[in-house]
């Protein structure tokens, strides 16, 4: 296997409040390889977002603060780069979607301007006046856009969310970017619109063989974009792994609770299965697994002692005591 | 009974909690602003305990010891600590009594404005149409006419006393309390809640002070102890100009104004009430800013 | 356990259903710039449904924003009046309700909203939150509310220690608990339910469905459905309408719906929805195209503007709900 695009090691983001120190992440390693769709999952609080702040360096300030680990990418380790060499990276070679449109895009300014700023900040090419104008037409039509020549000129409020996340991907692709974030890009559209956006965003993937790595709590949207799969609670990766393999033969408890537990159309249950209990509080969380609590399967060890990785499927990981490891298609190394 | 019985972790949760609730007492405790509150503490018993700790009759004039220095001047005595003023007054004893004074404006002023404030700014943001458009357009007429002259007029024409002092500042507060409870009540009349106890079959009344009114009290706390400040520099204004409280009756702003003549030969005559007004007025801004941070849960979090 | 209504419902005229709404509209005017007495257009937020709601069954309105599916949830809770059309309750037109008839209806109807964090008042206690339609509308004394309280907390799942506490001191789905209990606590009949567990975690969902399920099954209870999740109303409700621009397209059961949709809106609602499943996740009928504004609806049939379908007819005449099959009805030019 090629050498990853972006390698994550050990990544520790704590928040310092008033209340006490929030381990938002805490020791967290995954790779994005060229043109993968990882998808991010986890529920509010579980540290997802953080981890994406992580990596382009925008944890909240003062609050937040990256305490260790390391970032690789492309040979370097963002976490040891000065500002003025993440700004270069930030937006050229790693750029980001948010949730809201509404407010990732500038009021005051027109859509072609906003779209038109990282070929200034980032010139590829010596760009001027008409040029950039017309890569900046041309990005438009490129996401979708229906008469970029003439909308150029419009400002964010006389589009609608959609066409707004898709001026918000124009932004994030026109500097030609090797890895896109995306936070929960569709959380604020309706399906028949983020079915559209999704599509758009797998065909901007093909074409520019990004990598990219999606964030989101929604379970069907994983299973329709993403290649693989990474599972983070209270702050900790419980599970990754191939996309097929994580849905097919989930092996830690939590991800089984969650395939389990969503209702699907067309196939009606009696009663959900539910995981018992509340997310759990950063500030009070338990000794050992921090699952336990919720966990069917909790012996008294994971009370004690935070449970060993345990390799599941092809490159898939898994963190608990006692993984369900049925669905691995090779032996498991060991259970350190 | 739900055929399950769900998990209740809440239990544990609840224990630490309680903890919790400890650690923010002192927490609190640790965060409060020390000088502004003494010096509120140390104003606010001056005002009450006047009676009893002044060293002298504010009123008492004696020509004999007039225009004396303060007590660490060597032509000063140590019975006026502070000097006495022209007539032979004893200027601590009529700070102390003048903190009197301009608590009652203040708390009065602010209060009663307060109060009429948040009633019509309820009402117009709540009921909105017809009752709003008339509520906001008297607070548009009454903001376009200049404040100070109305002051003037209204104090011309009742003629001046400690009660106009308190009717025209009540006059010229209510709007901002308009204002401010409409604009909020509008934005809490969105909630959910709201709607909810429209459900419920909570009753308009009911609805507006129950749910309504208690979620605007910290904003109306805060905008009341800055304002606070401005009303002390206001009754001073109007004292100082004549139109304020009537002499003998010892007030800040009228001292102020009787040593104006004499800054050059007698300082102590101004300075005194003139630190008097400055401290209180920046401990109540302080006071109000700390109260402001305080109650807002963005600035709390971290 | 608990004193069934006293006052009753109105005299109920036989065999009048529950809630019945006959042709409602409800169109929003809208101001511009400074001419605020002069209404600019109107958003027909809700244009001609109709619907009955029968005792005991579910009923689901799936759709996109804008569709008009909260407007008619608030015109049931009477927070709006219609602008045409009637609602009736047992027969009679809620218009015409007067003092203790109104109070009878909001006994009757209850509601849990979206937003866990916006429906409880932040200044009040948990029990006062519980308590306060019982203190409304009835004269129980307060050792009677106190028990009632309990009763109604016991019933969610809630134990009797979080009575004394604030809101703020909950997770999301102990909230949306609280707000059931709310609902509970007189004793309705129906429950409006918009959007119960879009605002909460994927682990979470599951429990407060399950626990809406329960309390159905328990109390006999009768539900209006409102989500955008399809799988979600699909899983609840017996019954199911889609809405489109505030028409009602297809109304039919709710298995027949997922199995069998005729209209093309909801054949395109249905692929639209990612399945949390990798292998079988392809979208069957993809359509493109924004929503059109509410307040400017396209002519003749709403849908027509992003229908696959579409003919010359369909942009001239308005398309009548009707039954195609027994119990299954359709507004579509395509089955006429």
């Amino acid at each position: 296997m090629t050498e990853p695009l972006i390698q994550i090691r050990d990544l520790r983001t704590y928040l310092y409040t008033r209340r006490g120190v929030v381990k938002a992440v805490d020791g967290i390693s995954f790779d994005i390889h060229e043109g993968e769709i990882v998808g991010l999952v986890g529920e509010s609080g579980s540290g997802k977002t953080m981890t994406s702040l992580s990596i382009l360096q925008l944890v909240p300030q003062p609050a937040g603060r990256i305490v260790g680990g390391s970032i690789m990418f492309e040979g370097e380790d963002l976490l040891t780069l000065p500002e003025s060499r993440l700004q270069e990276i930030r937006g050229e070679r790693i750029s980001m979607i948010l949730q809201d449109p509404l407010t990732a895009l500038n009021p005051v300014y027109s859509i072609g301007n906003q779209v038109a700023e990282p070929f200034q900040f980032h010139p590829k090419e010596d760009g001027r006046g008409a040029t950039i104008r017309n890569r900046v037409v041309e990005v438009l039509q490129r996401v979708g856009i229906p008469a970029a020549e003439t909308r150029v000129k419009d400002f964010p409020h006389q589009f609608s969310g959609g066409m707004r996340q898709r001026v918000c991907a124009a932004i994030a692709i026109a500097p030609r970017p090797r890895l896109l974030i995306a936070d929960e890009p569709t959380t604020a559209l309706d399906v028949t619109i983020q079915a559209q956006f999704l599509r758009l965003l797998k065909q901007l993937q093909q074409e520019f063989n990004l990598a990219v790595l999606y964030i989101t709590h929604d379970l069907g949207v994983v299973a329709r974009l993403c290649n693989r799969v990474v599972v983070m609670y209270a702050g900790k990766i419980v599970e990754t792994g191939d996309v097929t393999r994580i849905y097919k033969q989930p092996a830690h408890p939590y991800t089984q609770g969650l395939m389990q537990s969503v209702p699907r159309l067309g196939m009606k249950r009696e009663r959900l299965f539910q995981i018992q209990g509340q997310p759990p509080d950063f500030l009070d969380l338990p000794q050992g697994c921090p699952f336990w609590p919720r966990c069917p399967q909790a012996q008294d060890v994971c009370k004690v002692e935070e449970p060993p990785v345990a390799a599941v499927g092809t490159a898939g990981t898994v963190r608990c005591w006692f993984p369900d490891l049925t669905g691995a298609t090779q032996p498991v190394s060991s259970a350190v | 009974m739900a055929t399950e019985a769900p998990a209740r972790t809440d239990q544990k949760v609840l224990t630490w909690k309680q903890d919790l609730r400890w650690a923010r007492v002192w927490d609190e405790l640790a965060r409060l602003p020390l000088l502004p509150i003494t010096i509120l503490a140390v104003v606010l018993l001056a005002g009450v305990l006047a009676p009893v700790i002044a060293p002298h009759d504010p009123a008492d004039f004696e020509l004999n010891r007039s225009m004396m220095p303060p007590a660490w001047d060597p032509k000063g005595s140590p019975d006026y600590l502070l000097g006495t003023d022209k007539l032979g007054r004893d200027i601590l004893s009529r700070i102390i009594w003048g903190a009197r004074i301009s608590l009652v404006v203040g708390f009065l002023g602010v209060g009663f404005a307060g109060t009429v404030g948040s009633i019509l700014g309820l009402a117009a943001g709540y009921f909105g149409g017809r009752t709003d458009a008339i509520i906001m357009r008297i607070v548009d007429i009454k903001l376009s006419v200049p404040g100070f002259l109305l002051a003037l007029v209204l104090a011309a024409v009742i003629g001046p006393s400690l009660q106009t002092v308190i009717i025209v500042i009540v006059v010229t507060l209510w709007t901002g309390y308009a204002r401010l409870v409409r604009g909020e009540t509008l934005s809490l009349k969105q909630r959910d809640f709201v709607a909810l106890a429209k459900v419920a079959g909570c009753s308009p009344v009911r609805i507006l002070f129950k749910h309504i009114l208690p979620n605007l009290v910290n904003t109306i706390v805060v905008l009341a102890t800055i304002q606070l400040g401005s009303v002390i520099i206001f009754e001073a204004s109007l004292s100082f100009l004549g139109l304020g409280v009537q002499p003998p009756t010892p007030a800040w702003g009228s001292m102020l104004a009787d040593g104006r003549q004499y800054v050059a030969s007698a300082w102590w005559l101004s300075v005194f009430p003139g630190l008097a007004i400055m401290l209180m007025v920046l401990s109540t801004n302080l006071a109000g800013d700390w109260l402001r941070d305080r109650f807002d849960p963005k600035r709390r979090q971290v | 356990m608990i004193a069934a209504h006293t006052n009753g419902v109105p005299a109920a005229t036989g065999s009048a259903p529950l809630l019945q709404l006959e042709e409602v509209r409800k169109y929003f005017p809208v101001r511009r710039g400074l001419a605020w007495w002069r209404p600019a257009g109107q958003v027909k937020a809700v244009d001609g449904v109709s619907l009955t709601i029968d005792e005991g069954t579910t009923i689901g309105l799936v759709g996109e924003s804008g569709c008009g599916k909260t407007t008619v949830a608030k015109l049931l809770l009477l927070l709006e009046t219609p602008t045409d059309g009637a609602i009736r309750f047992y027969g009679k037109d809620v218009r015409q309700l007067r003092g203790r008839e109104v109070q009878t209806y909001r006994q009757t109807v209850q509601a849990v909203f979206q937003d866990p964090f916006s429906s409880l008042n932040p200044r009040m206690r948990v029990r006062d939150i519980v308590a306060e339609p019982l203190v409304v509308h009835t004269k129980l004394s307060s050792q009677e509310v106190r028990t009632r309280v309990g009763e109604v907390l016991d019933v969610v799942g809630l134990s009797s220690h979080s009575r004394d506490l604030f809101p703020h001191e909950f997770s999301g789905g102990q909230r949306q608990r609280i707000a059931i209990a709310r609902a509970m606590s007189l004793n309705p009949k129906v429950l409006v339910l918009d959007e119960p567990v879009s605002a909460l975690d994927v682990s979470i969902r599951a429990q407060i469905l399950n626990l809406l399920m329960d309390i159905q099954r328990q109390y006999h209870l009768t539900y209006l459905l409102i989500a955008h999740d399809l799988a979600i109303v699909e899983h609840v409700s017996t019954l199911c309408g889609v809405m489109y621009l505030g028409t009602l397209v297809e109304l039919s059961e709710s298995r027949e719906l997922y199995g069998n949709a005729l209209h093309p809106y909801t054949k395109a609602l249905i692929s639209a929805v990612p399945i949390p499943d990798p292998e079988a996740n392809v979208e069957s009928l993809p359509i493109s195209g924004e929503i059109p504004s509410p307040l400017n609806p396209p002519s003749g049939c709403r849908f027509h503007t992003r229908c696959p379908f579409a003919m010359p007819r369909c942009s001239a005449e308005i398309p009548l709900l009707r039954a195609v099959q027994p119990g299954h009805q359709v507004a579509c030019h395509l089955f006429d």
